[in-house]
């Protein structure tokens, strides 16, 4: 079974989403864009109670919940044998579910199967409203009948979904917040429910081991040095009970939950003689932990032929990247559906790109988009193709940005993160040194002269899509063409000053101290002055002494640029300038071109 | 009954499976609830709803499906058309496997009052569920339904198993005048049943009726009557209730008059001090100060998740009323609903219930022809199990059908 789409409604800062997903679904986007709100909506309608904290008013979008508002969570199930009903009599009865119809190319869901490709859905949905008068929360969850369906708090009778069927599908969300002191207790529910899967074996061997904690060996009450305390003791006690009582010690409260309470896991690295407990080894152990065992859990049921779903956050908390990859693939090899949300390009990148859903929220309304679209035009480059495949970790790391920058080639890719990194590196506690370039704006690494596409591309996936062209013939066309499509969906073009492109605003940092900045630049044959410098980063010819595309210079001369305080002061204020632009701010080094007000054009 | 044990022994239910019961009424969804609670393989895994109900859910549920059907939408309390609309979404072959996977049984007790959007939904499910319906033709007393459209279905496409044994009594007058009135003749007196000179005149009747009652020898004794109209039945039941009537001085007796939802949600009314429109607060306070029970409550509570969850501020009067007058029918098709020793009703109320003893109260009233007189009398004194007594109110009544 597959979870097909997700719509939520007025739950924490959705006001209104629909999120779709695929069998391995890699969730990313900006900071507070809703990731962790899509999967504890996933958890209110498919976790056993257990999993799930109770809700406040600040679950309800805007926090203040009035009488009729509600959270209200709806969600398609697909996934079912031969699409068939009647194989699912514990899915489809009167005291169950009602046959429905997804209709997976437009993502909609209908009454009656009007298309054989249609599949059979089951739709739960969850409701919760906010009771004044107890200042509780009240919550249901239910068989979603029909859109047309009311207020279940009101006059509406649902139908519950029982415990049971919760149990069937076997949805585990592993949060963020691993407060794993308290889960990794083996006392936890997960540790119990492996017990319980393997036929209850296991379970025999936990009641052993209570009996053998009932009536130990040796107890502690018969110490010589203890037992004339303990003796003394029962003597008084047997002054104010008739009962005779007296004192037996022992380690656990000598029932399975509390032996099951009492475990402490240990380990043991290259066969050591005394393992350690698990807390005392590094987080990363303690985070691997909880995830194997749900690993293992997830392997039985996969066995017995029952459903497994993951939901997992940040899967790179506490694991080096190699074991990312590694881990990535044993959860999606051992779930029937996945659901991770991340901010690293590089787990990100490791799904299949029609798996990953970027998520974008614009004032409360949520929507995803599928990183690699089926929907992308049959007639689109390579050069487009490529961002979201061979480049798609640096694609997916630019909008992870509250802004995307699509530069109009791949050399101002390098060169902008080559500034960023150097103003970086010098960066002090200053407040004025500043830069805010990297945390707020994501650049995509452009093929040469598809900037038009790329936008084009990009702009479903991302709100505030903002370019970066030429000042020659060619980058000024590109400006006009993507301003008489009202191109890109920010209505923010930058272009560099007429006749120029970034290498000349090299030329210009390094302007700003040449004489100490240029021979400071470890490349053969020195420059002799600024101009010669950029001619050179323009001339591809390395025979003539060009240098572009030549990466180790390119880095020579960005170390330079950093180690100079004007020159780095430059970059950083050219860098922050696009900051402020991007965010629709007014900045002096660009202006609006008196044509076409949305095209701003860098005047130093 | 039987036929459902055997069935049951070789098609045993599933898990989640259970045996559907429909009925006509509410007071029969009751009595067979109780029957079906001695059938040994079921152990309480039976559903009893009336047919108007399970129609409803059925609608409520499927309604995604009946707006893409062009089914024409209809509410709670609309019952032909909810039927109707059930109907047709019964003959859609996902909806009535849909039902025939929690319900591969399907019983209908009197089936023969099942008019065509209800026989409708039975047709359709008829396919896909083993059907179990029980009919009566005789006991039908929709004129309308003359010839019976379930019993002509019946007899096309199944084979009925005639029952020709009158179950609920052995008192051999009781049962020749049962057979007698089928038949078309006149009934006789005899062990069990007896015609009583005619009650002329309300006291009259009324000393018969309480002889009859103080005499009955234990048991409870059903008051039933034909017809309402002229107020001959209320009347003599009223005056049984003022004091000891006739030479013997029997009585009084109180006998309860039976869904009579009307008066008993009047009487709350007449207590709710409340204007045309007031605020929430008002409506609460009002409601507090009454007398507390089950309607009431039921009520209250809705107001109050009125408020609460709806953000209602404002109430009418009139909706409270309409609140009150269906939590107070609701309580009688829900609730078990107090037994009364001493009852009366119509005879349409009466069907599929049973009382040690009977008196039926003919009044000149009773429309109809021959052939429905003769069903309704037929239906008023087979629902006696010792003993019936009949009080018509004159002589000429003895005259014709179905006395005659």
């Amino acid at each position: 079974m597959e979870i097909a789409s997700l719509k939520i409604e007025n739950f924490r800062g959705v006001q209104h989403g629909i999120v779709r997903f695929s069998p391995h679904t890699v969730i990313v986007g900006a900071n507070n864009c809703g990731k962790t709100t899509v999967i504890e909506a996933l958890a209110l309608l498919f976790g056993r109670d257990r999993m799930i904290r109770s809700l406040t008013e600040h679950d309800f979008h805007g926090s203040n919940p009035q009488p009729a508002d509600r959270i209200r969570l709806t969600a398609t199930v697909i996934g079912f044998h031969d699409d068939d009903p009647a194989q699912h009599p514990d899915w489809f009865r009167d005291d169950r579910g009602i046959v429905k119809w997804w209709n997976a190319a437009t993502g909609t869901v209908h009454p009656a199967r009007n298309n054989p490709a249609w599949n059979l859905a089951c739709q739960i949905a969850f409701s919760a409203r906010f009771h004044r008068p107890s200042l509780e929360v009240e919550t249901l969850r239910y068989f979603h009948d029909d859109d047309s369906v009311g207020d279940v708090f009101d006059d509406e009778t649902a139908t519950p979904l029982p415990a049971r069927l919760i149990r069937e599908l076997g949805f585990f969300f592993v949060p963020a917040a691993r407060t794993w002191d308290r889960t990794v207790s083996f006392g936890s529910e997960l540790f119990r429910r492996v017990v319980a899967a393997g036929d209850g074996q296991p379970s025999e061997s936990v009641l052993a081991e209570r009996d053998r904690l009932r009536a130990p060996d040796a107890s502690l009450e018969q110490d010589e040095r203890l037992s004339p305390i303990v003796d003394r003791l029962n003597q008084e006690l047997s002054g104010f009970f008739r009962t005779n009582p007296t004192l037996h010690l022992r380690v656990t409260p000598t029932d399975s939950n509390g032996l099951l309470e009492s475990i402490v896991s240990h380990y043991a690295h290259n066969g050591a003689d005394l393992p350690l407990p698990a807390k005392r080894h590094g987080s990363g152990l303690l985070s691997l932990q909880h995830l194997l065992l749900l690993l293992q859990f997830g392997r039985l049921r996969v066995e017995a032929d029952e459903n497994f779903w993951m939901a997992l956050e940040e899967p790179e908390l506490h694991v080096p990247p190699a074991l990312q990859r590694r881990l990535v693939h044993r959860i999606q090899s051992l779930s029937r559906q996945t659901l991770v949300s991340t901010h690293s390009p590089m787990v990100a990148a490791l799904a299949d790109p029609s798996g990953v859903a970027v998520l974008r929220n614009e004032g409360g309304i949520l929507t995803s988009v599928a990183l690699l679209q089926s929907t992308l035009p049959a007639d689109t480059p390579n050069s487009v193709r490529k961002l979201f495949q061979v480049n798609r970790v640096e694609t997916i790391a630019a909008v992870m940005h509250e802004f995307v920058l699509i530069p109009e080639g791949r050399t101002d890719f390098e060169w902008l993160r080559l500034l960023v990194r150097a103003v970086d590196l010098h960066q002090s506690w200053a407040a004025g040194d500043e830069c805010r370039f990297d945390a707020l704006v994501g650049v995509i690494p452009t093929h040469d002269g598809s900037v038009v596409r790329t936008v084009a591309a990009m702009s479903p996936l991302h709100p505030r899509v903002v370019a970066l062209v030429d000042g020659d013939p060619d980058g000024v066309g590109y400006a006009n063409a993507l301003a008489a499509t009202d191109a890109p969906n920010s209505g923010i073009i930058l272009r560099w000053a007429d006749g120029q492109m970034l290498e000349d605003v090299i030329g210009w940092i390094i302007d700003a101290d040449g004489a100490a900045c240029l021979p400071t630049i470890p490349i053969d044959n020195p420059p002799a002055n600024v101009g010669n410098l950029v001619a050179r980063l323009k001339d591809e010819s390395r025979a003539t002494g060009g240098l572009k595309k030549d990466s180790s210079s390119y880095e020579a001369i960005a170390g330079a640029i950093g180690a100079n305080d004007a020159c780095c002061g430059r970059a950083r204020s050219l860098l922050n300038a696009v900051t402020e632009v991007a965010q629709g701010n007014e900045h002096p080094l660009f202006v609006a071109d008196p044509n076409h007000p949305t095209i701003k054009v860098f005047t130093p | 009954m039987e036929m459902l044990a055997e069935r049951l022994e070789t098609h045993p239910l599933n898990d989640g499976q259970r045996v559907l019961a429909l009925t006509f009424m509410h007071g029969s969804r009751r009595r067979l609830s109780e029957r079906l609670r001695a059938v040994a393989d079921l152990r309480g895994r039976v559903e009893c709803c009336t047919i108007d109900a399970f129609a409803w859910r059925i609608y409520r549920r499927w309604r995604g499906l009946a707006g893409a059907l062009a089914i024409a939408p209809a509410t709670e309390g609309e019952f032909d058309r909810v039927c109707e609309a059930a109907g047709l979404l019964l003959e859609q072959p996902q909806v009535r496997a849909w039902v025939a996977t929690s319900f591969p049984i399907v019983l209908v007790d009197e089936g023969q009052d099942l008019k065509p959007e209800r026989l409708r939904m039975l047709k359709a499910l008829a396919g896909t569920v083993h059907a179990l319906i029980a009919a009566d033709e005789f006991q039908c007393l929709d004129q309308a339904l003359r010839p019976n459209p379930l019993v002509a279905w019946l007899q096309q496409d199944a084979e009925p198993e005639s029952l020709i044994q009158v179950r609920r009594t052995n008192a051999p007058g009781l049962l020749a005048a049962a057979t007698a009135i089928r038949e078309g003749n006149a009934p006789v007196n005899g062990a069990g049943f007896k015609l009583l000179p005619p009650g002329a005149s309300v006291p009259l009747a009324t000393t018969l009726l309480a002889n009859a009652i103080a005499w009955r020898q234990g048991g409870d004794v059903a008051v039933i009557t034909p017809a309402l109209q002229g107020g001959f039945a209320t009347s003599v039941v009223a005056r049984l209730a003022m004091g000891p009537c006739g030479k013997r001085r029997n009585g009084p007796y109180t006998v309860h008059w039976e869904g009579n939802d009307r008066d008993e949600a009047q009487a709350i009314i007449a207590d709710l001090d409340l204007a045309a429109n007031a605020p929430a607060a008002v409506a609460c306070a009002a409601l507090r100060a009454m007398p507390r029970n089950g309607p009431l409550r039921g009520t209250l509570s809705w107001v109050e998740n009125q408020v609460h969850a709806c953000g209602r501020v404002n109430f009418t009067r009139a909706e409270i009323e309409a609140m009150i007058t269906r939590q107070v029918s609701l309580r009688r098709q829900h609730g078990s609903g107090a037994s009364y020793q001493l009852a009366a009703m119509t005879v349409q109320q009466a069907k599929n219930r049973e009382f040690e003893g009977v008196v039926v109260i003919w009044p000149y009233q009773v429309g109809g022809d021959a052939e429905h007189k003769r069903r309704l009398l037929y239906n008023a004194i087979t629902r006696a199990k010792r003993w019936c007594n009949v009080i018509v109110q004159g002589q000429n009544i003895l005259g014709a059908a179905p006395f005659a």
